[in-house]
């Protein structure tokens, strides 16, 4: 699969390494041999006549099972005010069913040796397990179960609140996730994407029974499922799974759907700080709209992330991190959606160290419009993505994450195999075209940390800095700001 | 409490009859393949452990080296870690960042980790470049060239990974608590991850010295597990690996004993960073070596492994005392330490929570554990082993911490074996030898605001 990448980058690569006096060893650097084939396992599919689509990834060895039921829609549909509605209904699932209390489902499901899981995230939600293949037929009563008959008791809503909430109280004090919960919104605005998945302290609190109920029958019906299932099995055993265990799943006629909220077009960057007097380190964003999931120019974006902050060998790891010692590590992330998408990219630093942080953050994404990614860095990047790609399809929960995105995007199943030729198949020009349409103009700027330590000097690179103080921020708000009473 | 207990048992005792698709389950029909390794040892004292597998187009190498933060120099806790950043840095061989380019461009990946007894660096790569991989690791086995501006910069790297990981973490310094207050002596009380002034401190020639003292092939295990021609591989080891020089000094140990404890303790502190109070209680284990190792693990799953274990279920579920709560049978190779964790619920008094977490703990000490909680953990332990199974890399590092950490390659193979065997007679005597009696520590980490009069700290 890198056969192109061998011989050229091989060669510059070690003609740099033997420039020095050999100091006994091995000096003379070995090359590789031919590369071996790879070829995934390709999904087989089948549908129940009430709908439910039902994907068989066929993986004969280990005997394992890892299956997951998907709903096509997620957090996208919270209600207005309801921020984590989605989330809680997709927890909920396994915390009750008509028949079964949430410790039974969990002692049910832990005595065979797995583990079950459920919850929602943007455009999908899902209940997931994990379980030997002796143990299947168990373990997939348990899961449809928790999908055709939860519950939903209010004692269990109670309880999940309180969890909530006192989680929200742990993270809403780590510089991390309050810059990822105000990158949304300043992408997003009031949009079907801007609020906090997870919820926030006020609308999780607001959250009754029957906003969970009530999104429950919209989107949990057969007719947007998909069963899906990857380990020791065939098709013929995930028909019959599938046929006995979600067979008699009905929908739900008198089911309504809200209308989504749609996100505005006319973007404009705004540069945030928030004040967290406490913060040990400050997080750095920066972020901008970005394209659909599906996108003519989502590989190119792909490839352009990479070489921007995706691995060590990305830009902003080596300016950041390698050379300057001023993080941990850089990451950024073209995180692409069913009906839009956002671009980040973000380090964690020494408070005093965010004004060049956020510096260098904005200066490597306007560098991919003037310096192009081509020859070895081009190559690199395409087998990054190639690579990491192959590797989480070493597993069978690899496999059905996967599997899930493209059911989730409506992308069709031979996808798996086409990635690693159209990723290499992405040139100079498509990245640079992508760097011309997308990174043109200023990003927003998020910092969050301690402001004294780093406001003087992040003014001289950044005009019209809204400062937010930890205790008026508002994440309900698309201006993030509480009201004054 | 007795109370608690009876309920547990009636669920268990319902639960299989609660799903009819559940038949009584044939016990354990799944086995697990054995890891067909070789094992090799060259001259040099260098230990080789290789299995070809060629289900899949890659290669895992990894390369364990015996040494760890607990053989920090004294006032450089943390030198082992910034050692290991230090090994990507290059020879004069390698260029600085050859690991990224031999892996992370031709799709491979790499990365390294600094644990209390072993240091492990470990490459993934398309098995077409298992051959400059070998080059590279036996390159570096061999010499580092190091630099001032080098240094400095990954040092600022290593500060900031613990700014992230301690600092930026409201419940940071809680984590490393645990090992700070539970040992007297032994070097295990020095957290790997060090601090900002013993790193400030610290100086590059001690990264040669640290090099010459512990990076030699006879303190190394090189693991090669993937699609590989056994024959090539053992001749590109030979021609790498063999030249490489043992030194005739012997390889410092750590020889430190730990006493038993005097007293129980009560470690409290106060952090601005906290919203919520957290607690944990540790008593000091025996080594990952010991015969009473795999009835502390099951113990471990028993206690707080998944929703339905005791811990959860009476503090997290049912009284709603704690978040999070956790048990933790943390074996190292010298000795270890059994920790409780659990972050509180808010507004709950965390005298009741330390009463129910001690109450869980005796319960167990003084009526055992049930054959279905037992069956349920060794059915857990059974899926964790076949997921590690599923990767190059999960076979490499299952190996590579037989041979390095449990100084036995087989127990890869026999580990299972002796997991099964354990009874609840077992679990309830072990768990008895190291508790009963035994002193305790007590951690409390508490938000600021509690920090009220004298005597009402205890009353949120």
């Amino acid at each position: 699969m890198n056969s192109r990448l061998v011989s050229t980058l091989g060669i510059a690569f070690f003609a740099m390494a033997s420039r020095a006096f050999a100091i006994g060893g091995v000096d003379a650097p070995p090359a590789p041999s031919e590369p071996h084939e790879v070829i995934f396992s390709q999904p087989k599919e089948t549908r129940l006549e009430n709908g439910v689509r039902v994907i068989v990834v066929e993986r004969p060895g280990l005997p394992l099972l890892a299956a997951e039921l998907l709903v096509r829609n997620g957090a996208e549909t919270d209600p207005k005010d309801r921020a984590g509605c989605a989330s809680m209904t997709g927890s909920l699932l396994t915390r009750g069913t008509e028949t079964k209390s949430a410790p039974q489902i969990a002692s049910a499901m832990e005595s065979l040796g797995g583990a079950i899981d459920s919850g929602a995230r943007w455009d999908a939600a899902s209940a997931g397990i994990v379980v030997m293949s002796d143990k299947a037929e168990a373990a997939l009563a348990i899961l449809a179960d928790v999908i055709l008959h939860p519950a939903f008791k209010q004692e269990e809503i109670d309880r999940l609140k309180n969890q909530t909430l006192d989680g929200l109280r742990v993270v809403l004090e780590q510089p991390g996730p309050i810059g990822r919960y105000v990158t949304e919104r300043v992408i997003f605005g009031e949009g079907e994407y801007g609020h906090a998945a997870g919820g926030t302290p006020e609308t999780v609190q607001a959250i009754n029974r029957e906003d969970i109920v009530k999104l429950y029958q919209a989107y949990f019906t057969p007719d947007n499922a998909t069963l899906i299932l990857s380990g020791n099995l065939t098709l013929e055993d995930g028909k019959r799974y599938a046929q006995q265990f979600f067979g008699s799943w009905k929908t739900n006629q008198s089911a309504s759907k809200e209308p989504l909220r749609v996100t505005a077009t006319d973007w404009k960057p705004a540069n945030v700080v928030i004040d967290l007097p406490q913060a040990g380190q400050a997080s750095v964003t920066v972020a901008k709209p970005s394209i659909k999931r599906d996108s003519p120019d989502y590989y190119a974006g792909l490839v352009a992330n990479a070489a921007l902050g995706q691995g060590f060998v990305s830009r902003l790891n080596r300016e950041i991190r390698i050379k300057r010692g001023l993080s941990y590590g850089v990451r950024s992330a073209m995180d692409s959606r069913r009906s839009g998408g956002s671009f980040f990219a973000s380090a964690q630093t020494k408070n005093e160290s965010a004004p060049e942080v956020a510096r260098l953050l904005q200066i490597e994404l306007k560098r991919l419009n003037t310096e192009p990614v081509e020859g070895k860095e081009l190559k690199s990047r395409q087998a990054m993505l190639t690579g990491a790609y192959a590797r989480n399809l070493e597993t069978n929960r690899g496999f059905v994450s996967q599997v899930a995105s493209l059911v989730t995007y409506d992308r069709p199943m031979d996808t798996l195999n086409k990635f690693m030729p159209t990723i290499n198949a992405i040139t100079t020009n498509d990245v640079t075209a992508f760097a011309a349409k997308y990174f043109d103009t200023p990003p927003s700027l998020i910092v969050v940390g301690k402001a004294p330590a780093f406001m003087e000097a992040l003014k001289k690179d950044f005009q019209d800095i809204k400062v937010i103080p930890q205790h008026d921020l508002d994440l309900n708000r698309a201006d993030l700001t509480k009201v004054k009473p | 409490m007795k109370g608690f207990f009876a309920a547990a048992l009636l669920c268990f005792a319902f639960a299989p009859a609660l799903f009819s698709a559940e038949s009584p389950a044939p016990k354990r029909a799944v086995t697990i393949p054995p890891l067909p390794f070789k094992h090799t040892t060259l001259p040099n004292g260098l230990q080789i452990y290789t299995v070809e597998d060629h289900s899949g187009p890659t290669v895992a190498v990894q390369v364990w080296y015996h040494v760890g933060s607990k053989d920090d120099p004294n006032g450089r806790s943390g030198f082992a870690h910034l050692f290991e950043h230090m090994m990507f840095k290059g020879n004069e061989h390698l260029a600085e960042d050859t690991f990224d380019q031999l892996t992370e461009n031709i799709g491979g990946e790499n990365n390294a980790y600094t644990a209390e007894d072993v240091t492990v660096y470990h490459e993934t790569v398309p098995s077409n470049y298992l051959h400059p991989i070998l080059w590279a690791e036996a390159e570096r086995m061999s010499a580092l060239a190091l630099n001032d501006p080098n240094f400095t910069s990954e040092r600022d790297v290593v500060k900031e990974e613990y700014r992230q990981r301690i600092l930026a973490n409201p419940y940071g310094d809680f984590y490393l608590d645990a090992d700070r207050k539970s040992f007297a002596v032994h070097p295990y009380k020095r957290p790997g991850i060090g601090n900002i002034a013993e790193l400030d401190a610290s100086k590059l020639p001690e990264v040669r010295a640290f090099h010459a003292t512990f990076y030699r092939p006879d303190n190394a295990t090189l693991i090669v597990v993937g699609d590989f021609k056994q024959e090539e591989l053992d001749g590109w080891i030979q021609k790498y690996f063999g030249p490489v020089a043992k030194p005739s000094e012997k390889i410092p140990r750590v020889t430190v004993k730990e006493p038993p404890r005097k007293n129980d303790k009560v470690e409290t502190s106060y952090t601005p960073k906290a919203p919520l109070p957290a607690i944990a209680f540790t008593y000091l284990a025996p080594s990952i070596r010991s015969s009473d190792a795999p009835a502390l693990e099951l113990a471990e799953e028993i206690l707080a492994g998944g929703e339905s274990s005791r811990l959860y279920r009476s503090m997290v579920y049912e009284k709603q005392l704690a978040q999070t709560v956790s048990c933790n049978a943390d074996l190292r190779e010298d000795l270890g330490v059994l920790i409780f964790r659990a972050i509180l619920a808010s507004g709950k008094p965390i005298a009741e929570a330390e009463k129910m977490l001690s109450d869980q703990i005796d319960s167990v000490l003084k009526q055992g554990v049930t054959e279905a909680e037992l069956e349920k953990a060794k059915n857990r332990y059974l899926t964790s082993k076949l997921l590690e199974l599923e990767t190059t890399n999960g076979k490499a590092s299952a190996l590579g911490e037989a041979a390095v950490v449990y100084g036995d390659a087989a127990h890869v193979n026999t580990a299972l074996a002796k997991v099964q065997a354990v009874t609840a007679v077992q679990i309830r005597e072990v768990l008895n030898k190291y508790i009963s009696g035994k002193k305790k520590v007590v951690i409390e980490y508490l938000p600021e605001s509690m920090k009220s009069a004298p005597g009402e700290k205890k009353k949120s």
